[in-house]
């Protein structure tokens, strides 16, 4: 609940560039000319002794951040699927407020890929590769060789993102690697109990 | 089936407002004793065969969010060694700038041993081939090893930290379990 809620709002901050809020700040900047390769990414310093921090590609520009908003704004769900988010986004000021942890899981499940399709391909799909995961994870059936391959796909994923997003945003990820963890054990488990997980019997609680 | 409704029953509410961290024990206390006394079996009447027989049980699992795991397995879940998985072979370091600790590159030891991204020196930390392995998991024979002769929070009630928490262990406590 609080991983999947968590990784919601770093990821949709980062990605929509909400100030005050973004993962993707001067610090985590600084940092990643220390640890990384990422001369794409590095503060610059311009002739007029300002400095200058470059547009990352995993950021949606301006109008393509609005349009997302729009978008979110025109929702409409199925009854009782999750609450109205017409009423969380504020357009206007570029931000969302008031999401409970079920709307962060619904968001995560199935909203992220459309939301953020206007990102390049290479940063889209580990996204929504992460969401499948998620979606995987919390279906009502789970099946052995699901497991197994879930478990071999999730540190593959969680590589994919570590080149893309700073390390700043993974600090609150952190949490995501547990998800790997977790995983592992769902397996271990799996396969001493024999036994069929149903939704709320993974050891817990995403 | 074993999330329906006659299946389950709340037991126990512990109330608030203070989390009661490695306490937790104390209210677990009376669930070990149940269940030590199931170990060895109690005697129970069978309505429909009007004849006695064995009742057994054990504990299979727990079902529990990432800071109760902490509570409930004694392996603390904050810091620099919060990764229950890697444990003491943690890779997490300190962000100079952001002054939080990280566990960039920390996944590529969980890939298969020929995949491209091990060799990458660009995209993951600066000039780095990442050879090894994953670390091993501990057995319970082990824990065992390591925690025997660490208090539990009954026998000690108020159990300070233990030497060397947070350098190079994480361990909170004995677990009741």
């Amino acid at each position: 609940m609080h991983i999947k809620k968590n990784l919601f709002n770093n990821i949709f901050n980062t990605v929509m560039d909400v100030k005050g809020k973004t993962k993707d700040n001067d610090k985590a900047r600084k940092d990643l000319s220390l640890y990384c390769w990422r001369p794409d990414l590095e503060l610059k310093l311009q002739s007029n002794g300002k400095i200058l921090k470059p547009k990352a590609n995993y950021t949606l520009t301006n109008e393509e951040s609005k349009l997302a908003y729009q978008w979110i704004k025109e929702l409409r769900m199925p009854d009782g699927y999750s609450s109205n988010l017409a009423r969380c986004v504020d357009v206007d000021k570029g931000r969302i407020h008031g999401m409970k942890s079920h709307d962060c899981h619904i968001f995560i499940e199935c909203l992220l890929p459309i939301v953020f399709s206007a990102l390049p391909v290479h940063v889209l799909n580990p996204l929504v590769e992460l969401s499948h995961f998620f979606k995987d994870l919390c279906s009502t059936t789970l099946r052995d060789h699901n497991l197994v391959r879930m478990e071999e796909n999730i540190s593959i994923i969680l590589c994919k993102l570590e080149r893309i997003f700073p390390m700043h945003s993974l600090i609150q990820w952190n949490t995501s690697r547990f998800i790997l963890q977790m995983k592992q054990d769902l397996v271990d488990q799996f396969n001493i109990d024999g036994c069929i997980h149903s939704k709320g019997m993974t050891k817990y609680h995403y | 089936m074993c999330m329906s409704r006659p299946y389950m029953f709340l037991s126990c509410l512990i109330p608030g407002p203070h989390n009661p961290k490695a306490r937790i024990d104390v209210y677990l206390q009376p669930l070990i004793d149940d269940l030590k006394k199931l170990w060895s079996g109690v005697q129970t009447y069978d309505v429909s065969r009007k004849q006695n027989f064995m009742t057994r049980a054990s504990l299979m699992w727990t079902i529990n969010d990432f800071p109760a795991y902490g509570m409930l397995s004694g392996w603390g879940t904050q810091g620099k060694l919060a990764c229950p998985y890697c444990m003491e072979h943690t890779k997490a370091f300190r962000l100079e700038h952001g002054k939080k600790n990280s566990w960039f590159d920390s996944h590529r030891r969980f890939l298969p041993n020929t995949h491209t991204f091990r060799k990458n020196k660009k995209a993951f930390t600066k000039a780095k081939v990442e050879m090894g392995g994953p670390p091993s998991m501990l057995t319970s024979e082990e824990v065992y090893h390591t925690m025997k002769n660490v208090p539990t929070i009954i026998d000690e009630p108020h159990l300070s930290k233990l030497p060397g928490y947070g350098e190079w262990h994480n361990w909170t406590k004995r677990s009741i379990f």
